[in-house]
């Protein structure tokens, strides 16, 4: 897995909203590429921008989230630290979801590329599809938990094989 | 953490932006006290990651107008279920009601795996998977009594599975043993469409204080057990072999023995099921590989309790 799509892991895990979460990649790439120091190892580029992203989603819940919850320092490093040691087998995931989304029913695929279409809200699609949002969001979480066993499954057949 | 555990909804609350302050707090309660939600959590979150960048390099597809039309036919599917099920209840409601009975009826036949709790010390442990029924198979384990701090669970012995290094350059770090069973001296009968096999095994490792992966696979085969196992992994890459595998992952702090189970739709004509038990080293290059036990492994048919004897 790159550091990239750790560090995008880590913000989304410290954030509520899709929403929230590219703001603040966006705000922590400014910061990577302003304050980047090419003599840096990849150890130490790794706990530097993790630093980074939680100072930056720490100032954005503090300024801009409704309920301005965060989470604690303790929580903040057991998370950061969670993410960097399942590196391998959460990228293994990510690759094993090409399989898995093409095993879905159409219905339910074209439903995910629906509702994580770039700029999409969930409130507008359920409009469209003539349902509440709640169930749709509902279906969504049913779904992402039946490619997440199904990730599992094929990550264990080939580690078997 | 299996994904049944209610609090993957809490999750859910938190990632749609749903929660109250009250459930952020527990959220916040669960990731700092317990390893495994927090490993969960993480793992949820980078499937939601994976799916928004899967949605951008994909094209926006027709969807709305094949979901509407779907969510119409389900709109009305309660109704005309309900309708059809009036109509046909009128003709043979016995018939509805026993079926219904008999799905729910599920009787369990335990199926005998050689050794199943590996105490058969002087046995010979075929190198990989074995060819026939009546033998273990392995990559490289022993079959051994209390070893270090780590008793069986049941019986005087248990099965070592000696740990394959991150660092080695194999194609697979899983340090596996093999069965395979004879299915055709099962009665026919019990070979039900709805059939099903319930694979269960304990594992414990060395070192509890870091997460273990454990994975079982069970693989039908509707050839005997000497043609099943020719050119076996080149078979089961095949769309007509039937296959079901499940990794288990324990929490940092999980000591002792741990129990896992897997069931697998047994296809009728099935004659052959190989078995296949995983221990995976962790992924922490700084630990040590631990040392993994199999012991206690059980086997039994799931089928519809009236079609049998």
């Amino acid at each position: 897995m790159s550091h990239e799509d750790s560090l995008r892991v880590f913000v989304r895990s410290l954030l509520f909203t899709h929403d929230e979460e590219r703001e603040v990649m966006q705000e922590v790439a400014v910061v990577l590429w302003r304050k980047f120091d090419a003599d840096m190892d990849s150890e130490s580029f790794c706990r530097w921008a993790f630093g980074v992203a939680r100072m930056e989603a720490l100032t954005f819940r503090r300024d801009r989230a409704r309920d301005r919850h965060m989470f604690g320092e303790e929580v903040f490093e057991l998370l950061s630290k969670t993410v960097l040691e399942q590196e391998d087998s959460l990228e293994a995931e990510r690759r094993a979801l090409d399989t898995c989304l093409q095993k879905l029913p159409d219905d339910q695929r074209y439903l995910v590329q629906a509702a994580y279409a770039p700029g999409i809200k969930i409130d507008q699609l359920a409009t469209q599809l003539g349902r509440t949002a709640m169930a749709l969001y509902k279906t969504l979480h049913r779904i992402r938990l039946t490619l997440m066993n199904c990730t599992q499954r094929v990550l264990a057949t080939e580690e078997l094989t | 953490m299996n994904t049944n555990d209610p609090r993957f909804e809490l999750i859910r609350l938190c990632r749609d932006g749903q929660a109250s302050i009250e459930e952020l707090a527990e959220l916040e309660v669960s990731l700092r006290e317990d390893a495994g939600f927090r490993e969960a959590y993480v793992r949820y979150m980078n499937l939601d990651v994976a799916l928004s960048s899967v949605a951008k390099v994909l094209p926006m597809p027709m969807v709305t107008s094949a979901l509407r039309q779907r969510n119409r036919w389900l709109a009305w599917r309660p109704l005309t279920a309900a309708a059809a099920g009036i109509v046909f209840g009128m003709f043979c409601t016995s018939m509805v009601f026993g079926f219904v009975a008999q799905r729910a009826a599920v009787k369990k036949i335990p199926l005998s795996v050689f050794d199943a709790g590996l105490e058969a010390v002087e046995q010979i442990l075929n190198d990989g998977l074995p060819s026939q029924a009546g033998q273990w198979g392995v990559d490289d384990a022993k079959v051994v009594p209390a070893d270090g701090n780590v008793t069986p669970l049941a019986g005087q012995y248990m099965l070592r599975l000696e740990p394959i290094p991150r660092e080695k350059e194999v194609k697979n770090h899983t340090s596996r043993a093999y069965q395979v069973l004879d299915l055709r001296s099962l009665p026919a009968a019990a070979m039900t469409a709805d059939a099903e096999v319930e694979v269960s095994a304990s594992f414990c490792a060395t070192d509890g204080d870091v997460s273990s992966r454990y994975l079982i696979r069970a693989i039908a085969l509707d050839e005997a057990p000497a043609q099943a196992t020719k050119n076996f992994w080149s078979k089961v890459e095949s769309d007509g072999v039937v296959s079901e595998s499940q990794r288990f992952d324990t929490a940092p702090g999980s000591h002792g023995w741990q129990s896992f189970s897997m069931t697998l739709r047994l296809p009728p004509g099935s004659k052959t099921l190989v078995l296949i038990f995983g221990a995976v080293p962790p992924e922490l290059p700084s630990r040590p590989a631990s040392v993994h036990y199999l012991d206690e492994v059980q086997v039994s048919l799931l089928s519809s309790e009236t079609l049998l004897p």
